[in-house]
């Protein structure tokens, strides 16, 4: 019963935020629809006792992920009017991208998920059940290759974003902080004693 | 794609770290610095203006007012101009406490600078430490002239008056008891000598204990060395002078190239930096400040044991005594001339220069023979120190900004005097 | 003591409660609610307290640093006792205070911000144990669903910075947003630490594998994961050394600059209750959380075992809550870009470095740790 109402409660706040993150004009609050629409499906996870995976969304995705992508939009100042002028012109595509996708989606996890009466009961296990664990092993057991190919395609990614962004060009004065700490006062000032020169060189 | 523009910033004149009311207008990439751009005279009150407008003797407050932590070396400049032309020479002893008060007054700028220095760069223990110190000597101010900043002690032919017998004492109140007043008390039973040794003997203890929390500090030197690096050369054409122009390494100090007053009679070295960076100029501050102590040790100390009149006895600049002045009808006119309308100084024109805190001030003054200066120039050398604020801080960031201002010790009353 | 509180309010206040008000078959259900909002407030109001004495504790010992006394006038029907109402001074002060919303802000997100800021640092509180047996969920995830909060509260920092419309604030949360995701990555490398050293993610069990003695406890085999942790702990708070987000000499006030009121006061408070939060996880992950510090000492372990287990937690929290403050007095604040090369260059090597040996250690079941 309370889990029902709230997975009702969390479907529909995903689908809204969803929608939204669509709909909205200013791409600060579409990107913020995204966050939402993150915690909903985590909730969601949360209910089929994937703790772990509910967890990781939130973390990955919308503690780093998003955090990046909003700073981006910040920083962009995005004519919301020159991005939607070709709206309509793009819209028979865009329909046909969209029914081809669900179709294939359809297709792929076919009616066997969908249908009530076939629906998975979660496997009721015990309190002291880690799926951190048993996500663990099976990623590092069999999953291993797909594992450390995944990783080294995100370090290959991180690099060429990495060198694509590098500006030597920029004047900046920064000091290596090696060399600031290893400076001594000994090295730098030096106490002069000096002549006072005679009076009436002035005037 | 949207091309990339630079952001402008208004840092000022409310920013916290203004110091005062500079108004800088940065044009920043992203966080580094590209053009910064003073905006002055939100202080302008026309000092020099005024002057012209007033017996000589009236200005001496206003120079009090320009740079407003280091007050008594901007009436020794103005009080100097005003003897060159008169042709005077003040008593000894009135040299030695217009020397010991220079540099008294060079501590309590450095103590400012250091605070302030210290809080811009975000270590704020720093900043209460000095005004610590620096409340003895405000102290020292007061028992001396009535006032803790704007003194009007330096006359031209002397010193206002000698230094007193006895130190104002603090007194118990519903915060601090009779034992906790008696602490501090402790160094105050004397004269104001005395009071002014015990704080000389104290006060390389409290500077170790400054350079304690910086000078080895990881950060600060992170945040000071080869920030803001001024080559000698460059420092010379830009016309730094003071502790600015020893940072980048060159030997020149009025007080050894053109000695004023007693200063060739005392014993003091002078610190030269290497760099010119923000590390440097700390440096060298921070070791002015124990050579001003050595120089406040032996006037102390010449004080004490030379007794002797501050002021030229010469009714015509100088008020007579009160008493006199009530039994006596010359000086009853003198008081009264000299009051309303001043004295008259003989006509030609004076340079005077004082190595001041943040470096060389200076008076010209012209007169033409009235009781008013003709013109009243004040060079003053935050000036030029500020116009270089666009060379020394493209190419660093935001918070090196920071940092510059307060290396460069701006303070606005005498950059917009 | 406290489970007997507890117990009596379970008793005579829940039960009538949910058999007078709900139908017979909701009365577990409403019950176990009741008594979890029961919880709640009997942590959150503590923290909460804590908070705000722990700025009063700050202007004390930062005062005391500083060669001042701190605030010691506002007190209580009369008497001054050391300043202790201040605090209740100051909430007064800034509850009644006008919110002002700046012109050409977004109105919803510059009210929203603060909330934002301040419910993940008080939501964390839910998996913290105090005991062996007192903690609010007990779930396996803990340290995960720990480190999934403290990165949400860059929101708050962000949306307050950009919903603000100043220059000020904006750059504020660029910096507070970069700084805190390249210390999250240091933080989660230090946790990874200890999650190889215990074997689990939840917040007891790696307190409970702790036990044996001091030396047992993680800061030894942990030692470079502890300082960076507290570290990056320092840097995710947007404490000094590390408060370029709010650097008040360079950015004013950073990304809270145009907040004032309550609004403002409710930044602080997250601000603090994260300190809070940082402190009692050092304590929890690397110095035994609420073990004795005189376990295994034949003499001194019997003559101290009267002492709650809960003393020893929130003795231990109070020494690390102690060093923020301390680190605040004493050092200057870093330039942004050195921040990001100490968490990006020297912390997020030091971590995967050290997890290479702490996995060696446990593979080799070192003694006296991982036997």
């Amino acid at each position: 019963m309370i889990e029902q109402i709230v997975f009702y409660l969390f479907g529909g706040i995903l689908l809204l935020s969803a929608s939204m993150v669509v709909v909205m004009r200013n791409p600060i609050h579409s990107a913020l629809f995204l966050v939402l629409s993150f915690f909903a499906s985590s909730a969601i996870w949360l209910l089929l006792q994937a703790e772990f995976l509910a967890i990781a969304l939130v973390l990955v995705y919308v503690g780093a992920v998003m955090v990046l992508f909003l700073f981006v939009v910040m920083m962009l100042d995005i004519n919301i009017a020159t991005v939607r002028a070709g709206f309509a012109r793009f819209l028979p595509v865009g329909i046909t991208v969209a029914v081809l996708m669900v179709t294939a989606m359809g297709l792929v996890v076919g009616a066997d998920y969908f249908m009530s009466d076939t629906y998975m009961a979660i496997k009721s296990v015990g309190s002291d059940y880690s799926n951190t664990k048993e996500l663990g092993i099976t990623l590092y057991t069999e999953y291993l290759f797909q594992f450390e190919v995944a990783g080294a395609i995100l370090l290959v990614a991180i690099i060429a974003a990495i060198s694509l962004s590098m500006n030597k060009s920029k004047i900046t004065k920064s000091k290596n902080p090696q060399d600031q700490v290893f400076v001594k006062k000994q090295d730098r000032l030096r106490v002069v004693k000096m002549q006072s020169e005679t009076k009436g060189t002035e005037s | 794609m949207p091309e990339i523009r630079n952001m402008t910033m208004n840092f000022g004149p409310q920013h916290p770290a203004a110091h005062g009311v500079l108004r800088l207008i940065l044009e920043m990439d992203g966080e580094v610095i590209e053009r910064a751009d003073p905006h002055i005279g939100l202080l302008h009150r026309g000092t020099e203006k005024l002057a012209e407008s007033k017996p000589f003797n009236q200005s001496i407050g206003y120079m009090d007012r320009l740079d407003y932590v280091s007050m008594m070396c901007n009436e020794h400049a103005y009080v100097m101009a005003i003897e060159k032309l008169l042709g005077v020479t003040p008593p000894i002893r009135a040299q030695y406490i217009r020397v010991m008060f220079a540099e008294i007054t060079r501590v309590l700028n450095h103590l400012m600078w250091l605070g302030a220095h210290g809080l811009d760069i975000g270590a704020m223990t720093i900043f209460l430490y000095c005004f610590r110190e620096r409340e003895d000597l405000m102290d020292c101010y007061e028992a001396v002239s009535g006032t803790r900043m704007h003194a009007t002690y330096f006359r031209p032919g002397g010193v206002y008056r000698d230094l007193p017998s006895m130190m104002p004492k603090y007194e118990a109140s519903k915060w601090h008891n009779q034992v906790e007043v008696d602490r501090l008390n402790e160094n105050r039973q004397g004269s104001l000598l005395d009071f002014i040794t015990s704080f000389t003997d104290r006060f390389p203890g409290c500077i170790d204990e400054y350079e304690t929390l910086l000078t080895d500090n990881r950060i600060w030197k992170q945040r000071t060395v080869g920030i803001a690096e001024v080559s000698p050369e460059r420092a010379l054409q830009l016309g730094f002078t003071g502790p600015m122009l020893r940072g980048s390494g060159i030997e020149w100090d009025l007080r050894k190239k053109q000695p004023y007053d007693v200063y060739d009679q005392l014993d003091f070295d002078i610190p030269v930096g290497t760099n010119g960076d923000c590390y440097d100029r700390y440096l060298v501050r921070v070791e002015e400040m124990r050579q001003s102590n050595r120089i406040i040790q032996q006037c102390a100390e010449w004080l004490k044991q030379n007794p002797g009149p501050v002021m030229i006895d010469d009714h015509k600049l100088v008020p007579p005594r009160r008493e006199e002045m009530k039994d006596d009808m010359e000086s009853l006119i003198h008081h009264f001339k000299l009051f309303t309308e001043g004295y008259c100084v003989p006509k030609g024109e004076v340079y005077s220069a004082v190595e001041h805190p943040k470096g060389e001030f200076g008076i010209y003054l012209i007169s033409d023979g009235a009781n008013k200066p003709y013109r009243l120039k004040i060079r003053a050398p935050g000036f030029a120190h500020l116009a270089s604020i666009n060379e020394m801080v493209k190419g660093h960031m935001l918070a090196d900004v920071v940092a510059v201002i307060g290396t460069q010790d701006i303070v606005f009353g005498e950059i917009d005097r | 003591m406290l489970e007997i509180i507890y117990q009596f309010i379970s008793q005579n206040l829940l039960l009538p409660i949910t058999t007078l008000l709900l139908p017979v078959d909701y009365q577990p259900q409403g019950l176990l609610m009741l008594q979890t909002v029961i919880k709640i407030l009997a942590i959150l109001i503590p923290v909460l307290v804590t908070v705000a004495y722990f700025t009063y504790a700050e202007r004390k010992v930062i005062g005391f640093i500083q060669g001042r006394i701190g605030p010691n006038r506002v007190g209580f029907f009369g008497f001054s006792l050391w300043g202790l109402g201040q605090p209740i001074a100051d909430a007064v002060k800034l509850i009644v205070k006008e919110i002002v919303i700046p012109t050409g802000s977004n109105r919803f997100l510059f009210v929203m911000a603060p909330i934002l800021s301040l419910a993940p640092s008080l939501a964390a509180w839910a998996v913290i144990p105090f005991d062996d047996t007192k903690v609010l969920a007990n779930i396996n995830a803990g340290l995960l669903y720990v480190l999934a909060l403290t990165s949400l509260a860059v929101y708050g920092v962000i949306i307050a910075g950009w919903a603000s419309n100043s220059k000020y604030a904006f750059l504020g949360a660029l910096r507070s947003a970069a700084q805190i995701v390249a210390y999250e990555i240091a933080m989660g490398f230090a946790l990874a630490g200890v999650l190889v050293a215990s074997g689990s993610l939840n917040l007891g069990d790696i307190v409970n594998s702790q036990s044996g003695s001091i030396i047992h406890w993680f800061w030894i085999p942990l030692f470079p994961l502890f300082v960076i942790y507290f570290i990056s702990g320092l840097a995710e708070t947007n404490r000094a050394p590390f408060d370029v987000a709010e650097g008040e000499s360079e950015i004013v006030a950073g990304f809270h600059v145009e907040y004032g009121g309550m609004a403002f006061s409710v930044f602080f408070m997250a601000e603090y209750a994260n300190m809070i939060l940082i402190a009692v996880l050092s304590a929890l992950m690397f110095c035994g959380g609420w073990l004795s510090p005189f376990q295994g000492i034949p003499g001194l372990e019997g003559l101290f075992a009267w002492v709650p287990p809960m003393f020893w937690l929130l003795a231990k929290t109070s020494f690390f809550m102690f060093l923020f403050l301390w680190f605040r007095a004493t050092f200057p604040r870093y330039r942004y870009d050195q921040i990001m090369r100490l968490g990006w260059k020297v912390f997020i090597p030091i971590t995967i470095f050290w997890l290479v040996v702490v996995s060696a250690l446990v593979i080799t079941d070192t003694p006296p740790w991982f036997n």
